[in-house]
Order: structure tokens, then sequence, then C-alpha cells
């Protein structure tokens, strides 16, 4: 048991409070002082193992700014020699655990990450405050209760947030389905069954991907349509009540049966990259806004949002912050060998910024291009008094394609799944779009112009259920069709070549990324200038004709 | 009065004193809580200390406060649970507010009159006739007792804290026996009668007084002190007063009213006088009474201030306050971390005690905390005290490593205070665990805050008095003791020894040649040489010696408790350190060393002094860079050589290197141009990997190779314009002196090649000698395309100074014809290898290399 649970047990609320947020009342410059001070002992652990020695080459920083000069940002790639063979001998600090994400497919199928034991000391802090933080309205207003009901609706271990269920206090709430079980079954059954458990024991806390708490409310309304056993509820009458409670009060309102009619929660509590896109459906259905917090599997928790419901402020003790600003970001971007200049959590200002982690407490990532893009919405919370800068995720801007946190779709996935339904095509682009629901749009300029735009919608998608099994099971669970289909006009990627030349760009920059171009050239391609490609035909005849 | 009164009675003053206590402390929920449940018990003691008092009393009187004595039990119940939610950081909650809505109901029915039927005294026993919804009164309290019960006994089972759970099971303890005997007295025919009840909210009294004082329930000690104070000295006087009325009270009757006005006031006078020292007596014997064997020690700590304010020296300071504290405190020990001068980080540098024989739970381990440590920093911020324990809980201290909590956790202190000066942390007192396992109380942290500041400015001033001390016993460019010292340390070594017996040794040295390399080099770098120099003696000594620098180039060191022999070690191993330090590269340092011992060669400073630097002499006299003993001065012919290794370099360097001095002065423009082509030229030479007797001759060529200038007259070396042809005749004659000069100087005849042919051309047209190729001796044309590369880049008279690539492009282009092309590609391999961090052709080159490596 951690301290923390430990804490909780014997009721130490202010002890309590004071160790899991009390974070949130740190100056910046405390703030900055903590992440410098990790950093400094990380690079002490680093500067003694293969795998630090390997990406810092000859560098051996002892300060913050040697640090950042003389240490590359690196990709995955950099770590994949070690970490899919889950090396452990070098590492800064052997891990406890090894968990995983989807990686690039083919290449290899999974990012494998390492755990240590002290990182998961510092999950535990988190978790807790994420639960605190998630049913209090005040400052240092705790309103858990020992053996509260806990819905855990996260995917298994190796997944990150089955990580977070190893750091999460079993032992001290009900967890519906207990942890043990859970993992033995199926996400979709899982699901099912901890809904089960919470009808009859009641609901207090739910900890849940945003899209499966979106589509857990839409089955109820689905549900409440269907026939209910009285044999059923005879046997359990604590959910037949709740049950009966839900169908009167879905009555009287006059709509379909939703989450809130049944549970009244303490807390609410949404992961995923997709959060703001589900976070007013979420209230409708449940009765409160979820807490946010942004994460992912290389730097399990990045930041998490206060009882405002509003920015979300970084945590400081499980990664070293910095920021790409958006400028440098595009720079890197158009030129691969471009070292972008990054800035500390204590130099940021409001605008967007590409984030950059490196691990502490033994991690194994340095300077590690996260390849998310965030919005530094203020550099405190003037209503909470929190001084800590608070940020919003905008969106993936590396080769990737998350949707609904289910799947991270790779260019080569994407454009394997069009080369298998056979269409003719000179060129696409793809990014994710979001409009009430997260969707993986697709341009693509066909060869053809009669071409039928929902039959290579629907035989994309079949391809790409095919090749992606988490893409398919984003299908099955949510009822999401998360792609869409734009065809291109004839000639845009010509035009766009075209305009790319006349403005001298390099023979790498002459076509659009696939992955995530940018909006201006997503606009450029639906509407592109055809006067350039005639200017360029009437040239040609000049030339022949002279 | 009936006697039976004095139960409630005492109850009633032991509550009215802890809530005197408590109430100027109420700052936080649970206090406010704590303070209302103390004032309902104290109005159940009271109410019954009215009822019982007067056994004469009438029905209607002794009905009222019956009644009230009834409706006081369910507010003692209710404030009692309401204490205990809060003190399981419960909120009130609805059972709460229920509850003191029945008790004001109950307030209300007995002022009403229908609690109680009727009561009366039966001797000095009370009887009376209750309703029977009395009794369902006391069934609608038992929910709360046992709720009371339960949440105590949660919190018991629940709790890891030692501290915690002793606190909890007095409660629990205090509380069953309240509400036993309340519970028994009613319902026992026997008991019935007498306030046996009392007696149980007594005993709770005094067990909650017990957790206060023992388990720091809450921080009320102190206040509760001085109360006890006051009320005794109250007490005492009142008494005095009351006695003296009824000793003689018709004399106070008899008497006209101004006299008695007289009197009072006299009496008054009187009280107020005695007041003071009754005041300071009582307090002394209540303190005694609650801090016993630490009385003594928390006495000497308050007088901390006078005591150690003339105190300047840090070891007497930590002799003084650590056993103290300890012993005051009742702690296992105590240790001082004060800032290392030198890294800058807090470290333990003080300890009490220091006895290894201590059990290891009560040794305290030395800590170092880098100054920029979260810890370290939190402490200079905040000014507030850390309890390891809490470390985990302050969010600041999140970026503390993980190595400095082991640390922490396993040095076995319980407290870390900080003391600061002028706001800045420049100590840190650390406390061991108390030895009755309990914790740090208030009045102990307090106790420490009143010497906390007073000892912030102790500490600085020793700090800065030892500060600058040692700097006005060290010599500032070497960093070594100075002169000054040197002389207060021997007449200490001297008396010492004296007095005890033993033997010392005094090793003088000095730096060979230091005046021909301050000539050469300059002064800074002579400058840097003498650091260095400093640097290494004070490496090469053992921890009991004591190096000084004696004055210009000369550095001793007291060598205590040292005979002769082990002296020689140690001055030999000092020789070798800084000889191997020497490179072909620059001029070599070496040293000289002449060494006494005390008794065998004096017993006044100056017969000490005297014989190590006649022994000194003598080291320079057999030829530098070797240790001499007194005693081989005493044989005088019979010199035993201690150092074998002599070798002509030194001798025959010193006058090269005045030589070289001598040409450089002459000509201003070239000052400096003979220690850079010997520079250069070394570097072509290693790079070539020449072996190193040709680089140590083209070392001394390079210096040397325009020695003959010397017979050249100054207005031609000094001319601004171009030269006649006969002027440049005799110009070319300075080859051939140079090499007259020096074939007189057996040492330097091997050097007589290279000077002699620096100005031949590879292809035959140079001069003297017309030498073509490979016929002139390497030497000369390693001279050659230094010298000529240094003239380019040097500022003259009569030309632009050129660029570095412009010279390299010149080299290129005259290599085959002026210069070897071997040599040119193996000069400009060189320049482009150091044209990063500009080694070769940057006229600062021996600045840079100084800082970069040493003296080489």
């Amino acid at each position: 048991m951690g301290i923390e649970a430990e804490l909780f047990k014997r009721g130490k609320q202010e002890d309590l409070w004071q160790r899991c947020c009390g974070y949130l009342d740190l100056s910046i410059e405390d703030f900055a002082h903590i992440q410098k001070r990790l950093l400094l002992e990380q690079l002490e652990l680093l500067n003694r193992c293969e795998l630090g020695r390997t990406i810092m080459g000859d560098a051996r920083p002892e300060t913050v700014d040697e640090f950042r000069t003389s240490v590359p940002l690196t990709t995955y790639a950099d770590y994949a020699p070690y970490l899919l063979k889950r090396r452990m001998d070098v590492l800064p600090q052997k891990p406890i655990l090894w968990q995983y994400t989807s990686g690039k497919s083919e290449e290899y199928p999974y990012r494998w990450v390492p755990v240590t034991a002290r990182q998961l000391d510092q999950i535990e802090g988190i978790i807790f405050a994420m639960m605190i933080l998630s049913t209090c309205n005040n400052k240092g207003e705790i309103n858990l209760k020992g053996m509260d009901k806990v819905f855990y609706g996260m995917a298994p271990p190796p997944y990150t947030t089955g990580t977070m269920t190893r750091a999460f206090p079993n032992e001290l709430f009900d967890v519906v389905p207990p942890v043990g079980e859970a993992e033995n079954i199926s996400f979709e059954e899982r699901i099912k069954y901890g809904f089960d458990l919470a009808l009859d024991k009641g609901l207090d806390l739910c900890i849940a991907m945003s899209s499966v708490t979106v589509a857990i409310g839409e089955r109820f309304g689905r549900k409440g349509k269907s026939k209910i056993s009285v044999k059923a509820l005879v046997k359990k009458p604590k959910k037949s009540f709740r049950l009966l409670k839900g169908i009167v009060k879905s009555k009287l309102a006059g709509r379909p049966m939703l989450p809130r009619d049944i549970w009244k929660l303490k807390g609410l509590v949404s992961f995923g990259i997709d959060g703001s896109v589900y976070r007013e459906k979420i209230k409708e259905m449940w009765g409160r806004y979820p807490l946010e917090f942004h994460g992912c599997t290389e730097a399990i928790f990045i930041a998490m949002q206060t009882w405002d419901y509003e920015g979300l402020s970084f945590i400081p003790n499980l990664n070293f912050f910095e920021f790409i600003p958006e400028a440098e970001v595009n720079k890197s971007l158009e030129d691969s060998t471009y070292q972008p200049r990054t800035v500390l959590i204590d130099e940021v200002k409001p605008g967007k910024y590409e984030l950059v982690i490196s691990s502490l407490h033994g991690g194994p990532f340095i300077r590690y291009r996260l390849g998310h893009l965030i919005n530094i919405t203020a550099t405190r919370n003037e209503k909470l008094n929190i001084d800590i800068p608070q940020m919003k995720f905008l969106t993936r801007i590396d080769d990737q394609i998350d949707i609904a946190g289910f799947t991270r779709l790779s260019e080569k996935v994407i454009w394997k799944s069009i080369e298998n339904c056979g269409i003719g095509y000179y060129d696409w682009v793809a990014c994710k779009e979001i409009n009430g629901k997260p969707v993986l749009h697709l341009y693509i300029e066909p060869k053809e112009t009669n071409m039928n735009v929902r039959e290579i919608e629907s035989s994309i998608h079949n391809e790409l259920k095919k090749l992606d099994k988490p893409y398919s099971e984003l299908e099955s669970f949510t009822g999401l069709m998360p792609l869409k289909i734009t065809l291109l006009p004839e000639n845009s990627f010509k035009a766009y070549k075209l305009r790319q030349q006349a403005i001298g760009a390099s023979l790498d920059n002459l076509s659009p990324r696939h992955i995530n171009p940018s909006m201006d050239t997503i606009r450029f391609l639906l509407k592109p200038d055809l006067s350039l490609l005639r200017k360029t035909v009437v040239t040609a005849k000049e030339k022949i004709e002279a | 009065m009936n006697l039976w009164a004095l139960i409630p009675l005492i109850s009633c003053v032991i509550f009215i004193i802890l809530f005197l206590s408590v109430l100027p402390q109420v700052k936080k929920r649970i206090e406010r809580i704590f303070a209302l449940f103390l004032f309902a018990s104290m109005i159940w003691s009271f109410t019954a200390v009215m009822l019982l008092h007067n056994i004469s009393a009438s029905s209607n009187y002794l009905i009222f406060w019956n009644g009230l004595v009834i409706a006081a039990i369910p507010l003692v119940v209710v404030s009692y649970y309401h204490f205990i939610r809060a003190y399981n950081n419960k909120k009130a909650g609805m059972g709460v507010w229920i509850g003191y809505a029945i008790v004001s109901v109950i307030i209300i029915l007995s002022l009403m009159g229908y609690v109680v039927k009727d009561a009366y005294f039966i001797g000095n026993l009370l009887y009376h006739d209750i309703f029977y919804w009395d009794f369902i009164l006391a069934a609608i309290l038992i929910p709360f007792l046992s709720m009371i019960i339960m949440l105590l006994y949660r919190r018991y089972k629940n709790s890891i804290d030692p501290t915690d759970r002793n606190r909890t099971s007095y409660l629990i303890v205090g509380w069953s026996l309240l509400v036993i005997i309340s519970y028994i007295t009613p319902f026992t025919p026997s008991l019935k009668t007498l306030p046996i009840d009392h007696i149980g909210n007594l005993i709770n009294a005094l067990i909650i007084s017990y957790t206060i004082f023992k388990f720091n329930l809450l921080n009320i000690q102190m206040i509760f002190r001085k109360l006890l104070t006051y009320i005794i000295v109250i007490g005492v006087l009142f008494a005095l007063t009351t006695v003296l009325f009824f000793i003689s009270p018709d004399f106070f009757t008899n008497l006209p009213l101004f006299i008695i006005v007289i009197i009072l006031s006299l009496i008054y006078i009187f009280v107020i006088l005695a007041s003071a020292p009754l005041i300071k007596l009582v307090s002394k014997g209540v303190d005694y009474l609650f801090y016993r064997k630490t009385y003594d020690y928390r006495q000497e700590l308050l007088n901390f201030n006078k005591k150690m304010s003339h105190i300047l020296n840090l070891d007497e300071l930590a002799k003084e306050i650590l056993p103290t504290i300890s012993k005051a405190i009742n702690v296992t020990g105590a240790s001082l971390m004060l800032q290392d001068n030198k890294t800058g980080n807090f470290e333990t540098q003080f300890i009490y005690p220091e006895d290894e024989n201590t059990a290891p739970e009560s040794t305290f381990k030395k800590v170092s905390l880098e100054a920029d440590s979260a810890i370290i920093v939190w402490m200079d911020k905040k000014g507030k005290p850390l309890n390891p324990e809490q470390m985990d809980a302050i969010p600041e201290l999140r970026g503390l490593w993980q190595s400095e909590k082991d640390k922490i956790l396993s040095s076995n202190m319980g407290l870390f205070f900080p003391f600061k000066s002028r706001d800045k942390l420049i100590g840190i007192l650390t406390l061991g665990k108390k030895k009755n396992k309990s914790i740090l109380s208030y009045p102990d942290i307090e106790l420490i805050s009143n010497i906390a500041n007073q000892a912030g400015i102790i500490i600085e001033n020793a700090q800065l008095y030892t500060h600058a001390k040692i700097k006005a016993n060290t010599d500032e460019l070497t960093g070594l003791y100075n002169h000054r010292h040197f002389h207060e340390r021997l007449d200490q070594e001297i008396t010492r020894n004296t007095r005890f017996g033993g033997t010392f040794s005094l090793i003088m040295m000095d730096v060979d040649l230091f005046k021909s390399y301050n000539d050469i080099y300059g002064h800074l770098a002579g400058d840097h040489v003498l650091r260095k120099v400093g640097e290494y003696i004070g490496n090469s000594i053992r921890g009991i010696d004591l190096a000084f620098r004696y004055g210009g180039e000369e550095f001793t060191v007291i060598l205590p408790g040292t005979h002769i022999e082990d002296a020689y070690k140690v001055a030999e191993r000092i020789r070798k350190t800084i000889e191997s330090k020497s490179s072909l590269k620059a001029m070599p340092i070496t040293i000289s060393l002449g060494i006494s011992s005390w008794p065998s060669d004096g017993i006044m400073k100056e017969e000490i002094i005297g014989r190590a630097d006649e022994a000194l002499y003598l080291a320079k006299q057999l030829g530098r860079n070797r240790t001499c003993l007194s005693s081989d001065n005493k044989k005088q012919h019979d010199t035993q050589l201690i150092s074998s290794e002599i070798r002509s370099n030194p001798k025959a360097l010193s006058i090269i290197y005045a030589l070289a001095a001598t040409v450089d002065a002459k000509d201003s423009y070239t000052y400096g141009h003979s220690r850079k082509v010997s520079e250069y030229a070394i570097a072509i030479a290693e790079s070539m990997k020449l072996p190193n007797e040709k680089i140590e001759c083209i070392r001394s060529a390079g210096l040397l190779h325009d020695i003959g200038k010397i017979g050249i007259p100054d207005y031609i070396l000094n001319k601004n314009t171009f030269l006649s042809s006969d002027e440049n005749q005799l110009i070319k004659k300075h080859p051939k002196i140079g090499s007259e000069i020096l074939k007189h100087v057996i040492d330097l005849v091997n050097c007589i090649p290279a000077i002699l042919h620096h100005h031949e051309r590879y292809d035959g047209t140079g001069y003297p000698s017309g030498l073509v190729g490979e016929k002139i001796p390497i030497e000369a044309r390693i001279l050659s395309v230094a010298d000529a590369y240094d003239a380019m880049v040097s500022l003259r008279p009569y030309r632009r100074q050129l660029s570095l690539q412009e010279a390299v492009d010149e080299l290129k282009s005259c290599s085959g014809t002026q210069f070897d092309p071997v040599i040119v590609d193996a000069f400009i391999k060189v320049v482009q290898k150091n044209n990063a961090d500009s080694v070769v052709y940057n006229n600062d080159y021996i600045y840079q290399l100084k800082e970069n490596e040493d003296i080489d």
C-alpha cells in the first residue's frame, strides 16, 4: 500500500490533499525548480547507462542548458532497437513493468515502453489526485470515501491504461468489475459486466476513455427500449430499483434513459485525445463534466484539469517538459534535419507548441518528441489562482492519426487500404477532423471522375478494419464509422506541385505530406489554382513552336 | 457547604483551566469544536456544583438546577461526538445537527420545568423525581455514545502511527469510563443519589489533559502552563488577603474609613509587589513540574543569547548548543549543518553525541545537501522546520532526489530546523528523535525558535570571523597560508614541541629560474605558474602538513611530528609532481628544496629557517631541481646528493632564457617573437613525431634563433622603413654571430646548426651557406617555417599584418622554393587542426594554454 493509500485509509485528508494535489499551489518558479532538479537526477542515471550514452552521443550534460544544447531531439525510432526487444540492461533504471501502444504498422506493431517502480509510485499519487479532483468542488475538499464504487473502463495491461490499474488503490475502493476478473475477459464484456455490477451495487466514480463513456451512454438509450425481464428484476431488487428510477426519470423528461437517470456520480474521469470533443455529450449523459487528463504511453501523465474543468495544469514530477513553438515545428516539418528551438515551462506564453518530454525517475525518453500539438491557453489559472501554465490538446502532428484513443493509423496502413481496395487514384492526403465526433478524413484525387464516394468509403473502411484490429474494435464497440472520403478535383496535386515550384520549394516539398498536411494545403487541394497549370501548358506549347 | 459538591467542583475547575487554555488557540475547526466540548463539560459540572452545594436550598431552586444538569448531559455527549468526528477528519454531518437540535429542545424543556418533577435533599444526598420521557432521552443518546466509541475504535484500528494510536486509546478509555459510570449511577440504587457520574467526567477531563500533554492532542501546553501559573498566583494572593481579613475581622470594623482605605491600599501595593516574584517562583515550579529532568537545560537555552553573544568560533558554538538542545528537548542527539565554503553544499559539520558506541538507531549519519537541493531551497524560502516524515507531503519537495530522500531518512534525524540570518539560510540544526518515543511538541519547537534567530546571527558572525581569519592568513594568489601565518604557526609548533616533546620538519622551496620565466612569458604567466605550484604543493602534502607561500617564488611546508627522513619523502613527492607537470612545449618548471628539522637543526625559529634556507641554497648550487637536507650543508665536502636526477638542462636553460629575453627586449615589435617561434617550431616537431631530444633542441634554438641580433646595431633593428642593401648584409650576419656566441656554451652546442641555417632556403638561395633541400638541418628547416609564419602574422612597422589564411597561402606558395614542402604541410595540418581553439596561430597562445593545460 502506497503512502497516499495509507493517508486515505487513516483519514488524513489535509495530508492527502497536500501530497496529491499540493502541486497546484506551486509557484511557476517552484515548478521549474522541481523539473530542473529531477532532470539533473535523471541525467546522472542517463550518463551511466547504455541507452543514455547512445542517445546523447558524446554529450555528458550536467546542467539543463547543456542538456538542451547538446542533446538532440528524439523519436521512437531512436529507442526502437532497445525498447522493441525490451532490453532492461541498457536502461537508466530497471523497469518494474512494460507497457505498449500501437506502433508503426509493419515496422513495429507496438511501441514498448518500460515503467520503473519510482514512476509507478508517482503514478499512484497522480491517480489519487485525479480521483480527488474529479470529485471535489473546492480546494482542499476530499469527497472520496473508502469502498466507493468505481467503474474502470480502460484498456487492460499492457496498455498504459492497464498500468494505471496496477497503481490504482483497488483495495480501498469497490472496483467494478474487480480488476482480477476484468483482465481475463474481453474489453466489451468487461464494460458490460462492469455496468451490470454498477446497476446492482451503485456507482460513485467512473474512470473511462471518453469515447467509451459516450458509447455506454448511447447504449443506455438503446437498452431503455429493450424488454426487461421480471425474473431478473426480482432476483436483484437493488438493480431493479435503479432501473425503475431511471425509467421513471427518463419518461418524465420525455427522452431515452441516460446514465444520469440511474446514478448520481461523485466524479467522472475521461481519458483520450478526443476528450474535449465529447465533453458536452458526456455532461448531458452523465450529469457532470468529465475531468480530463492528458497523457500517453511514453509520458503517462502530462497534465490534468482541476475542479473548474477548464485548462489542464501540467504535472511537475513525472516528465521534464520542453515546448517547441509552432513556427519552429513548421520549420522542422519542412526540413527533417532542422533542430527546432525549445522553451521551458517557465518560458511558455499563450500559443501553440509541440510537446517534448524527457522521462524522470529512471524512465527511458530523452528530449522525446511526442508529436502532440497543444495550445497553452494561459500561463496561469486566474480563477483558481493556480500558477501553472494551462494547456489544451489540439492534435497529433506526427505521421499518425489517433481516432478516439482506440487506434493510431499510420501512413502505411492508410496507403495500403487505399491500394487494396483497387481504386485508381493520383495521390491522397489524410487528416483527422472533428465535427461532433472524430473522423479520419481522406482526400483522394481519383483517376476516374465518375466514382461513387460511398462505395470507396465503404471499401477503404473494410480494408482498414482488416489491416488494423483496434480500428475494427472501434466500430464494434462505439458504433463509430470514423472515415470520410472527399474526392479532389482533377489536377489538384499537379497544381499543388506547380505552386510549390513557383515558390521555390525544395524537391522534398513539391508534394504535400500524406498525413496531417496543413489546412492551407487542404484548402488549396480542394480549390486548386488551375491557372498555373494552363500557364505551364502554354509555355510548353511556346517552346515547341519556338 | 455539601462536600459532595467538591467532585463536580474539581471537575469544573479542571475544565475551566482546559477551556481557558484552548480558547486563545482556536484557529482550526477541531480546536473550536474541542473548546465547545470543554465548555459543555464545564457547564455540566458547574450546574452540578450549583445543584449540590446548598443542601438547604428551595425545591424550585433544586428543580431548576437539576433540570439544567440533565440538559447539560446531552450537550456534553453531542459536542464530544462532534469533536470526535472532527478528530477523524469528518464533517459535522446530519447526526450532529440533529443532536444539537435535541439538546436545544431539552434545554427549553428544562427551563420550563418539564425535565425534573421534584428535587430535595435528605441529609446531604440529593433525590429527584423525573419524567418518564427522560428515559427516552437516555435512549436517544445511546447512538451518539456508540458512534463515538466506534469512530475512536476505527481510528485506532486504522492508524499505523504509534503516537496516534496511543492518543486515541486514551480517548477511548476516558470516554468509556465516563459512559459506563454515567449509566451505572442512575440505575444503581446505592449510587443514584450521589454525583458519581461527575467522577467519570473528572476522569475524562484528567485523561484529556494527559493526552494533550503527552501526545500533543492540541498545542496548548504553553498556554496551559501560563494559565496554571496565574491561577496559582491569584489563588495564593486571594488566600492571603482572605486569611488577613478572617484573622482579625473586628480590627477593620473598629477603624475609621480612611484608615481602612490606607490599609487596603497598602495591602494591594503589597500584593502587586509580591505578585511579580511570586509569578516567577510559581512559573519556575510549574515549568519544573512539566519538564523535570530537562528543566535546567531549557533554562540554559533560554539564556542562550546572553551566553553565546561573545562566541565567534563555530566549534565552541556547536559544543555549547548541541548537547544543551539535545538534553533540553530530550532527543537522541543533534547536529549542525553548515555551508561548505568550497562546494556551497550544506554539510553536517558538528554532531552530538559523537560516541560510536551509541545504538545504531540513535546514531546520526552525516548528511550533505547541495545548495540547490529542494530541501535547502524550501527552507531558505519558507524558514520552517522540516520533519523528514513530512517530506512527501510538501509539494515543493517533489524535486527531491531519491538518493537525498534515502540519505535523510537513514540519517536518524527527526527534525531539520533552519537557522537564518538576514533572511538567508546559513545553517540547519538537526534534531534526533525524542527519547521517550513521543513527538516534538509545540513548546519544543518554540524553544528552538527562540534561539534560532540569535543562533543564526552568531553562526553568521562566526562564519564571517572564520572567513576573515582565513583570508588574513591566506596568500591570495596561491590560496596557501601566507608569510605572517607561517611565522605564527612555526612559533606555535616550536612552543608545542618544547612543552610536550617531539619533532617537526621544515621544507623551504624555490621555483627554479623563475625570473627568467617571468622575463620571457610575462608576469601574468608567472603568476599562473605560482598558482599552479601552490596547488601542486597543497595536493602533495599530507593532511597534517601546512603549506605556505613564503614570498615571491618561495614556499615552505611545516611537517608536524615528522622526522627529516620522512620530510624528505614528502619533499621529493612535491618536486616530482611539479616536474612531471612540466612539458616540452614551454619552459620547464622545476623547484629546489631544502629541509631542516627541529630540534636537531636548532631550537630557535631563526635557526630552523636558516638551516632549511642553506640546504635550499645548496640544492640550487648543485644544479637545481633537487632536494637537499640541512645535514648536507654541514658536511660541505661530503655532499650527499639525495636526488640523483642531475641534468645539465636547468643550467643551460637559465642562460638561454636570459639571452632570449635580452634579444626580445631590444626590439619592441619583436617582443615575444622568439617565444612564439619556439612554440610553433615545437608544434611542427611534435606533429612530425621527432624524438624528444630534437624537440628540446628545437625549443632552445627557437628561443635563441635571433641571438645573433645582439651584434646588430639597434637603429637597424628598430628601423621603420625598408633596409638598404648594406643594412641587409649586416642583418644577414646574425645567424653566424649567433652561432659564434653559442659555440662557447657547451650545453647549447647542439642548437648551433639550427640557428646558423634557419635562413637557408630549400632551393639553395638562402644564407649563410646556401644549403639545398635535405642538406639543411631539419631543425633549421622547421625554424625557417615557424620564423616566417610568425613574422607574417605579426605587426611590423614597415608592412601590414597578414591574416592567418594569407600567411598560410604564402607558406604554400613558397613551399618547395623557400620552405621544405613536408614541413609546410605538417605546419598547415597543425594550423588546421588547431583552427577551432586557435592554439598555434593565436598570439595569446601561452595564456590560453595556461588556462587549459596547467603549467605545460
